[in-house]
Parts: C-alpha cells; structure tokens; sequence
C-alpha cells in the first residue's frame, strides 16, 4: 500500500476527535473522505499534512514513517480552503515557491519549472499578475498548481470548491479529475457534498462522528450502503421501504396521496403519504400533469 | 466572578467620577500649626467684609504656602494657589491674551513681572506697606513690590572637591580659577532669572568690560549649561558637580543637613534678585489680593513670610535669618532691576556669542 | 408597518445628529485650539507678522532643525527595530507567552515623565550607581547618544503594539501553506511574516519619529547643551514673552507629521486579503529556527524587559534612599516630606482620566465607525485631524487650549473640563486607530445581514459590531488612561489653583530638583496607574466573549 493510516487518532476531548482510524491507499487512487461538519474529515487532512499531532497511530507514505516528520519535509502538499495564496506575490512565484524551498531550486530555475504547472492548469498568461487580481476560480487553480509543482507524493484538499459558484464547480471537478488521471498523483480529498465525492473519487470513506462509517467505491456506497446514515448521507433513502426514491415509481390512482411536488428540471420528486408514511419518489423525464392531492399507487421500478 | 468584577469596575469609575468631579479646593493644612500668639491678629486695614473670600494666588516662592494658612487665619481670607514658574505663567496669560484666573502673583522672576507689566497684564499698586522699602527693590510704578532679595553664591559638595584636592571658591573672581574646570554647574541665563540676575548684576557692579572679561573665563570652565534653574542644586548634592551657582535662599541651606555640602556666599559681590508680588489686572478679587500685598509687605507678614523660608526680606525692619550669618549684606550688588529688563536682549545676545555652542 | 417607519425615521436623525455633534467636537476641541494658538505664530507686537517665520530658518535654527531630525529618526529607527523582533519572538513563542508579552508590553508602557531620564541619570551620571559606584568612571552622560538612547527605549511599546495588531491580520494558512511547501522557518519569516509586517514597520517608525521631534522634556534633561527644536519652543515659551515665535517654531513640526500619516493610511489599506481568514495571533505556529537567528531575535526582546525592570527598580531604591555621591542610604524622608495635596491631586488624576478615557473611546469609535464603516468620505478629513495633536508637541496643545478657553462664552479656564477635554482629544486617534484595526478585520457581509434584517445603522452598530469592538474599546480605555495620568507636556499651562494633578506634582519636583520626593511621587503614580490596569486587563479577559465573525467555517 502506498499510504496507511494505522489506528491513527486524535480527541480534542471526550467526544470530537478521530478514533481509530485505519485507511489504505493505493498509489494513484482519488480518496475521498465525506461526512457531515465535526466529522473529522479535516482533522486527519491536517493530521497527514503535519500540521495536527495524532494522539496514536501511525501514517506509512510510500514505505517511510511520517507521523512525526514536521511539514516542511513531508512530500505532502496541501490545498487550503481559502487557498492560502502569498498575496505579496504574484502568480508564478506562488508556483514556484515550493520549487525554491523543498526543492531547493535556485529562483530563475524554479519560475522556469513552475511555468509547466502553469501551462497544465491553464494560467500561462498570468504568470506576472498579482494574486489579488484574479477571481476566485483562477486562484484555486494557482493553488493547485502550487501544489502540484512540487510533484508530492499525497496532495490533500480540503474543501477547495466550497468558494466558487456552482456554474464553476461542475467544470473544475472535471478539470480536477482529468488533471488526477493525467499525473497519477494520489489525492486525498475532503468535502461534505456527496455529489462531488460520488465523481471525484475512486473510494470514498464515509465518516461519522470521528469513526469511519464506510468505505468502498462511489458506487458501493451507494448502492451497498452498510448503515443507516451512510444510507441517509449519500442520496436519499426511504426508511420504512428501505429502497431509493429514484427506484420507485407512481401510477395514477389508489390508496396514497401525493402532498408535494417538487420540479427539479431534469427530474420530479414527489412526496407521498401512504399509511401515515411520508414516501419520497424520484421520476425522471417528463411527468404527467399531477397536483398535490393526486392519489397514486406506489410501485417499485 | 464576573459579577464581582464588574461591580469592582463600576465602583472604580464611580471613584474615579466622585473625585474628579470635586470642586477646587483650598489646599489643606500645612505641617505647622497656627500661631495664636495675640499679635497676630492686629492688622488694621483688613475689611470683615473680605473674610471668606478667595485669593488666587500663582506661587512661584518656594515654602511661603507655609505661610498662608497664617495669613487666612489673620485675615479670614481663603487661599488657592498653584505653584508654577513664572516663566511658564507668563506664557499661559500670554496664550490666553491676558486672562490670568488669579488675582496676585507671588515670587518668581522680575523680568516677567516686567514684561507683564508692559503687556499690560499686571495692575499698579502702591501699598502702603511699601513705603519703608528701598527704591531699588520696587517698581516705582508700583506694577510689583519685592517681598525679598533672593541672593546667589555658590553651594559647593564637600566631598568632590575634598577628592579633586580643590579648595571652595570664595568670590566670584575664584570661579575663573582653571582648577576649577567642568566642575562647576550653572543655568543658562536664557532660562534662568537667577542666572539672569547673576550675569546682569556682576556686569552693572564691576563695569561692562571687565564684567565680561570674568564671564570668558569663568565660561571656559562650564562644560554645559543647565536648561532649568533648579538643576545645579540637587546636581551638586548628588555629587555631579563639585561647585553649583544659583540661589541661597532656604533650601539651600536645608541641603546642608542632608548632604555633605556647603552654601558659600562670595565675599566680593552679591548677586541678587527680587521675589516681587503683584496684582493681576483681571483679579476677581482684588481687594483681597490688595489686602494679601499688605500683609506680606508688612513687618509682621515679612516676618512670617520669612520664618516660612529664609530670605533676606525688604522691609529693613526685618533682621537677616540667622541661617544666613555668612552673608554680607554689605556686599549686596548695587543695581538697578530696571536694567534687567531693557538690557536683556542685548546682553543675552552677548551671551549666546560667548558661549558659542554650550 | 407605520411604527416601524417612524422608529426608523427617528434612528435617522438621531443618527445624523451624532454626526454632527462627533464633527463639532473635532472642531471645537482640536481644530479651534490649534488654529489659535498657531495664530499667534502669525502675531508680533499685537498685530499681524510674519517675522517669526522670516527668521525661522537661521543657521541657528537650522542647527536645530538638523539636530531634531537625526536623534528623531535614530532613536525611532532603533525603537522599530526592537519593536519587530519582539513581535518576531511573539510569532515564534505559543500562544500563552505571546499573551504575556502583550501584557508586559503594556505594562512597560507605564512610564511617567522623567522616570527613565531619571533613572539614567542615577545610574550612569557623574556619579551614577553603576557608571562611578561600580565602575569607577566619571563619565558625562549628557549629549545626543543619551536622547537617542531613552527616546528609543520610549518608544519600543508603543510600537510594538502597532506591530502586535499588525500581526493579528496574517493568514493563518498563508503561514502553513509556507510550512507545507518546504520553507524552513527562516523562510517563511522572511517571504510571509516579514512582508506583512511592512506597513505595520512603516507605520510605527513615523509615528514615533513625530513623537520624538516633539518631545521636549527628555533633550531637556539629558541632553546637556545639545538643543532640539522642542526644547528651543518649550524654553522661549517660558523663559521669553515671545510665545509667537515659540509658536513658530512648533508649526515646523508639522510636516513630518504628514508623511506619518500618509503611511498610517497606506498601511491599513493594505491589510486586506482575500477569502476567510484565520489570524496567527495566540496560535504556536511551529515555525522552527537556527540557534542564531532565535538568540537575534529573542536578545532585544529580553533585553528591553530586563532594562525596564532595572528602571523600575533604580526608581523604588531612589524613591526610598538617598543615592548621592554614588552610595546609597536608606530612608522614608521622601515619604515623609510628600505634599499634603499630593494625594488629592492623585484622586483627580485618577478621576479626570477615567472620563477622559471613557469619552475619548467613545467619541473615537464612533468616528472610526463613521469613517470606515460607513465609509463617509468627509470623516477621512476629521480623521486626519484627530491626529494632529500628536504632531505638535504637548505644551502647544495645551498652550492652545489656554489660548481658546480663557474667554466667555468659552471660558474653560480653571474648570475640571479643560483638562478632561485636553486628556481626550489628545489621544483621540489611539481609539480610533484601534476601531479602523478591528473593522478591517471585520467582514462587512454581517453589517448587511442586519440591514436586511431591519436594523437601522445605529442599531446594527449597537447590536451587532459593539462585541467585536470590545478588544479595542478596552485597550484604549487602558491607553488613554494611562496616557492621560501621565500627561505632562498638554497639562502644564492649563492647570490651575486647587486642580492640580499628579502629573504635574510630579514634573515640579523635579523642576525643583528634587529627585528623591520626585521618584516617591513617580512610584506612587506608577503603582496607581498599574492598579487600575490590572483591574481593566483582568475585566477584559473574564468578559471575553468568542468572536464569531472570526471562526472558521467547518471542521
């Protein structure tokens, strides 16, 4: 395994923290780690990044211990939420600022070097601008090309699309994933939104409450969910049924009551009172003319 | 906790508003009591209807407030002073073209008494008192009386000149003496009125020309000049200096009895100054402040006025303090205080060549 | 929905007449005493002149002007430079030293007039304690090394301060994105810390180097025959009846104090980064440095606390021994021959400087709001006039009062008012510069939120940004408070019979030379004044709320 976070812990005290946490990552994978706020995910983000002591445990990155090793000498690099850009300089020394330190490239050399990362994130011509003059989605994409320049072996991030507008999100995730693929770089990534983490991800590990709900690809999860609230985190799940909304669906007439319509575009949820149960129905495509009040028979797909 | 800490904050500030919001007071009681010997009290031109009036008073004569509690009880009369300089008095009533919230104007220098006058912020007054006192100790306008001579000599610490191996300077003409180099600690005369009094009235008693000869020489063992006239005292009883020039009045002597010094007065000339009192021209209450010039013009106030610190007072019907036995007053410079004014510019200007850069 | 109309129309005016009355004040109490007393610059001989500032630049003035500037700029640039590396050592130390440097830092503030210069004097005169008890040597202390020396000692505080707040603006995650990308300690204190303390360094070096051309008693005392332009105004205005040219004299003053505002200015701008932001401030950074440059940064810093420390102490021994002569006899003479109204006059220092204090952050926050917050562009000119009674020196300030105050219908003269006022308007840009500090920081989204949510301004001020502005409000109170009870330069033309303050009685014993009574009265202030900070330090961090504009967003 290229990365192994052994029993690795931290409390904060008796009940926020990480317990016992055990992953394995393969070299190249994109892991995810998803989960509600306090779940813990960021802790063991700044824990493989050095900057949070674990209480216990271990973390082996590619064969070498680094749970002690300080930041400056992990080949770890982070993407912060706000991005973290030195806003004193301009674009191309951002870049190259881990090729001067960790690298330990003379200036000349490391701006020459760095104009790749540039090139791969499309900023190329905004080598000499100041970071304040760039809009929030070029600055994410200078802070990963800072990141990335160092040529790490993990890179972390931590929620770096939670600043742009949803327009923006959806070509980014896509420049994210074409760029993992096309380096090979394993990356750990972070977020709540379990959109993001379904695309993204080769894994995803849902956790909880410090403690590791489920791991195991998007599709695993979601369609092999192995407890309730990963059931209830990822999509939406019908309790009492225990199916899926998206796999029900409604014929005209009968014993239950449509209460709500929801029209998404693309798709129509509906909400459906049967036996004093609220069921929630996903159609796709184009529905027939129903109000609230319609009475429907539930049917699985 | 919490609590306790913000009833402590607001009874602070509650403190702090309470005492801030006090109205002026009289200042309270000084270390000795009121004499009640019977004599006291026989001051014929105090009116009944001034007692419990007010006199403010701009002090700038070290221990008379010891006095005032004397005089309040002789006439009734309250007291409110603030010791300031007259310098920076003169300054104040200048900034504020002429209003001088007091009524007399105690001490200090006469060459700002003299400027005041000129500016019109003094008013004249001939107290009846001042009849017996020699012309040169008074303004003949009457714009500021002398209330006594402070006289200037030399306060030389025993201990450093015992370690140079130097004899004390006993005239103004020893100071010249080169043994005596970067020893010696005297006020700008810029700054000082008592430097001032020094430079003008050796210049009047020994002529102009060999006046200045002596202050070449006597320049050329000063080193610096103090920027404030009361530095060489505590300078030289703290050993900075072996010899300090400046007024031997009261304190001077004080000095003696907690340090191993020694007021000398020179035995060649006697410099000296007049601590004038006057009457502001905007006094709320000048009857009193007429009534408080009395008192300390005459022999009985001058009496007290010196028992509060020793000078030598103009009224020759008092004696010499005993504390000053040394002094010669037959020494005392014959000058004309006048001068003092209308010389200054030009004299100062003298100065300032023959200092150069001290 | 007509209440709700009306209330707001209330809030309206209310709020416009705050304005005014925050514009008037500024006006009467800083503009009206500047302008007359720099009027009679413009006066000689009772009429209008401009002959003062014909021989405003004689070789002799010249002589002095040069002389001002060098100690000025050496001794702040020696205060900044000991300011940086305590602020460096706060970075590099956790967060429970970096509160305690802050608070010894204020403490060290405490420091009323002469103390130091006394306390020089005393050690290291002609028969200083150590300079001729110890050592044997009878040095002259006096001349340019020994200004440059105390003034440069007196103004590492303060600058340090500004430095401190500096420091609460750097990004947290800038500092760790450093760490992250491989940059040693030494690195990341060169191309993160030390860039973002620039303005901060700008800024404190030319407010001190303002501070220090107008300071007049230090060059008074220790600086032997050599003469600034402060001493040269403070000695023709009270040894001459030449207050113009005195005046004249101060108005030179003024430029310098230009180009320190315009840095003050330049330096807030640019603390504006962009996203959320976690400050460093009370956080361990685990920046790690070579033993060289920790022993660099950290000397200066240890060494300004022992010298503080030291001064002190020479100040209680000299307050309770007679120190001539290089010896020292113990004794309570000092105690003993203290003035009866000396202990009044604390209690007025005491209480005029609380509601100094109390007023001046009042007043200065609100125009601070004004200014910034609501971003009204005449407020930027009352600002820069708030800062001009720091430009000229103290005695001018005060002299202008007297000049202002001293006839009807204005008649000030002899009140309690005058000095309270004098107290407060001279430190009004303390309180304000602290609210800009803490607004820059302040996201602007939740004055909106309230707006939205129906506030009008001074609601939304009331209820919304007043949390927020309690570090600043304290610290200022604290400041001003102390300020004021030392206070000597503005106070000393404006006291009058029965209002004298401790200040004052303090700076008379040593105009009369007597520095044993002088350093009792000096240590009585001193102990007063650090009671009441204690009380005010110790309310500040019991109440101390979370501020929840700062958190981060999500675990």
């Amino acid at each position: 395994m290229f990365l192994e976070l052994n029993d690795l812990s931290k409390m904060y005290d008796e009940h926020n923290g990480v317990r016992s946490f055990d992953l394995s990552v393969e070299e190249g994978e994109f892991v995810t780690m998803l989960g509600p706020s306090g779940c813990g995910k960021t802790t063991v983000l700044n824990m493989l990044g050095g900057f949070l002591r674990p209480d216990g445990g271990e973390i082996i990155l590619d064969g070498r211990d680094i749970t002690r090793t300080i930041p400056e000498e992990r080949p770890v690099a982070t993407v912060f939420q706000n991005y973290a850009l030195f806003s004193n300089l301009n674009v191309i020394d951002n870049v190259a600022y881990g090729l001067r330190y960790y690298h330990q490239l003379k200036k000349s050399a490391a701006r020459k070097a760095a104009r790749k990362y540039l090139e791969l994130v499309g900023l190329s011509d905004y080598a000499q601008t100041m970071i304040y003059h760039l809009s929030g989605g070029q600055q994410q994409r200078v802070a990963l090309a800072r990141s990335l320049a160092i040529e790490p072996k993990l890179l972390l991030l931590d929620e770096p699309f939670s600043n742009l507008d949803a327009a923006l999100r959806n070509q980014v995730r896509q420049d994210l994933k074409a760029l993992q693929k096309k380096t090979n770089i394993t990356m750990l990534f972070v977020t709540h939104d379990q959109e993001e983490a379904l695309f993204l991800s080769d894994r995803i590990v849902v956790m909880r409450r410090g403690e590791i709900s489920q791991v195991g690809t998007p599709k695993e999860i979601y369609y092999q969910p192995q407890t309730e609230d990963v059931a209830q985190f990822v999509g939406s799940m019908n309790q009492t049924l225990s199916i899926r909304p998206e796999d029900l669906t409604l014929k005209a007439g009968g014993e239950a009551v449509i209460e709500r319509i929801s029209f998404y575009g693309a798709y129509t949820d509906y909400l459906v009172r049967q036996d004093d149960d609220l069921i929630l129905i996903k159609s796709f495509g184009k529905q027939p003319d129903w109000q609230p009040g319609q009475a429907v028979t539930i049917e699985k797909e | 906790m919490k609590k306790i800490l913000s009833l402590l904050l607001v009874l602070v500030l509650a403190i702090g508003l309470l005492a801030g919001c006090t109205p002026a007071q009289d200042e309270p009681t000084p270390a000795d009591e009121p004499a009640d010997t019977p004599e006291a009290t026989d001051d014929p031109a105090v009116d009944p209807s001034l007692a419990g009036t007010t006199v403010k008073v701009l002090l700038a004569y070290g221990g008379a407030e010891n006095s005032f509690e004397q005089f309040t009880a002789d006439t009734g009369i309250n007291v409110e002073y603030i010791e300031i300089s007259t310098g920076q008095a003169l300054a104040q009533i200048q900034a504020a073209d002429g209003v001088s919230a007091a009524d007399v104007w105690f001490g200090g220098g006469v060459d700002s008494y003299i400027s005041a006058a000129e500016l019109g912020y003094l008013e004249a007054y001939v107290s009846p008192e001042a009849a017996t006192i020699r012309d040169e100790y008074k303004d003949k306008d009457g714009y500021w009386t002398g209330l006594a001579l402070v006289p200037a000599g030399f306060l030389v610490n025993n201990d450093v000149l015992a370690e140079k191996g130097l004899e004390a300077p006993q005239t103004w003409e020893d100071l010249a003496d080169p043994a005596y180099h970067d020893e010696i600690i005297m006020a700008s005369p810029a700054i000082s009125g008592t430097q001032y009094a020094i430079l003008n009235g050796l210049l009047q008693a020994m002529g102009e020309e060999a006046g200045w000869e002596l202050w070449e020489k006597i320049d050329a063992n000063v080193t610096t000049y103090a920027q404030g006239g009361g530095e060489p005292m505590p300078k030289t009883i703290a050993g900075e200096y072996a010899i300090g020039v400046l007024a031997t009045v009261g304190s001077a002597y004080q000095a003696m009895e907690e340090a191993p010094v020694e007021v000398i007065n020179p035995t060649d000339y006697i410099p000296w100054t007049p601590a004038p009192i006057g009457l502001f021209a905007d006094a709320e209450n000048p009857e009193g402040a007429k009534v408080m010039i009395d008192y300390f013009l005459s022999q009985q106030g001058q009496e007290k006025l010196m028992a509060a610190d020793a000078r030598i007072m103009t009224r020759p019907e008092v004696a010499i303090p005993d504390v000053m036995e040394t002094l010669d007053a037959s020494k005392l410079i014959v000058q004309d205080v006048k001068l003092f004014g209308s010389q200054r510019e030009a004299v100062l200007a003298r100065w300032a060549e023959l200092i150069g850069d001290k | 929905m007509e209440r709700r109309t009306l209330i707001r129309q209330t809030y309206k005016q209310f709020d416009k007449l705050i304005l005014l009355v925050l514009i008037g004040l500024v006006g009467l109490f800083i503009v009206y005493p500047i302008v007359s007393i720099v009027a009679f610059s413009f006066r000689s001989g009772g009429e209008f002149s401009l002959t003062h500032y014909q021989s405003i630049f004689s070789p002799a003035n010249r002589k002095l002007i040069w002389h001002s500037l060098w100690t000025a700029s050496s001794a702040a640039f020696f205060s900044t430079v000991v300011a940086v590396m305590i602020s460096l050592s706060a970075v590099l130390s956790g967060p429970r030293w970096q509160k305690g440097l802050e608070k010894a830092v204020m403490i060290s503030m405490i420091s009323p007039p002469f103390v130091s210069s006394l306390a020089f004097i005393i050690l290291f005169g002609r028969r200083g304690l150590i300079t001729y008890g110890l050592l044997g040597l009878s040095l002259n202390p006096y001349g340019p090394q020994s200004i440059v020396l105390l003034q440069a000692l007196g103004g590492i505080a303060f600058a340090s301060l500004l430095l401190f707040a500096n420091l609460e603006q750097i990004d947290l995650f800038q500092v760790l994105a450093s760490r992250d990308l491989g940059a040693k300690g030494q690195h990341t204190l060169k191309d993160i810390i030390f860039p973002a303390l620039r303005p901060g360094i700008l800024s404190a070096f030319f407010v001190l180097f303002t501070m220090n051309i107008a300071d007049f008693s230090t060059p008074i005392i220790v600086g032997g025959s050599f003469k600034t332009l402060a001493t040269e105004a403070y000695l023709i205005a009270v040894s001459t009846p030449n207050l113009g040219q005195a005046a004249a004299i101060s108005v030179l003053m003024v430029p310098s104090a230009l180009i320190a505002f315009y840095f003050y200015r330049r330096n807030m701008r640019l603390g504006q980064t962009i996203g959320a932001k976690r400050s460093i401030k009370d956080i361990d950074l685990g920046l790690r440095l070579p033993g060289w440059l920790r022993l660099i940064i950290f000397l200066p810093a240890i060494s300004y606390f022992i010298i503080t420390l030291l001064k002190y102490g020479v100040i209680l021994v000299s307050a309770f021994a007679n120190t001539s002569s290089g010896r020292i006899k113990w004794t309570l003479d000092y105690a003993r021959t203290l003035p009866p109204n000396n202990l009044a006059a604390i209690g007025r220092s005491v209480g005029y400087s609380l509601i100094a204090a109390l007023a001046a952050t009042i007043i200065g926050l609100l125009i601070s709001w004004y200014t910034h917050r609501r971003r009204l562009p005449l407020m930027e000119g009352v600002e820069f006039l708030t800062s001009l009674p720091y430009i000229i020196p103290g005695t001018f300030f005060g002299l202008g009062y007297v000049a202002a105050f001293s006839s009807q219908p204005l008649m000030l003269r002899g009140t309690a008012i005058i000095l309270i006022t004098n107290y407060c308007f001279r430190q009004l840009s303390v309180p304000i510069k602290a609210a800009n500090t803490t607004f820059s920081m302040l996201d602007r989204s939740i004055d909106r939120a309230a707006k939205d949510l129906g506030a009008s301004e001074l609601q939304t001020f009331w209820t919304v940004l007043l949390s927020p502005l309690r570090t600043a409000f304290i610290n200022s109170f604290i400041t001003v408070f102390t300020s004021s009870m030392m206070a000597v330069g503005a106070i000393a033309f404006i006291v009058s019979p029965g209002r004298t303050v401790a200040s004052m009685e303090l700076f008379r014993s040593v105009g009369q030379g007597r520095y044993g009574l002088a350093s009792f009265q000096a240590v009585l202030l001193i102990v007063i004044i650090f009671v009441f900070n204690l009380i005010l330090l110790l309310f500040k961090d019991r109440k101390g709320g979370r501020d929840v504009s700062r958190t981060k967003r999500s675990k």
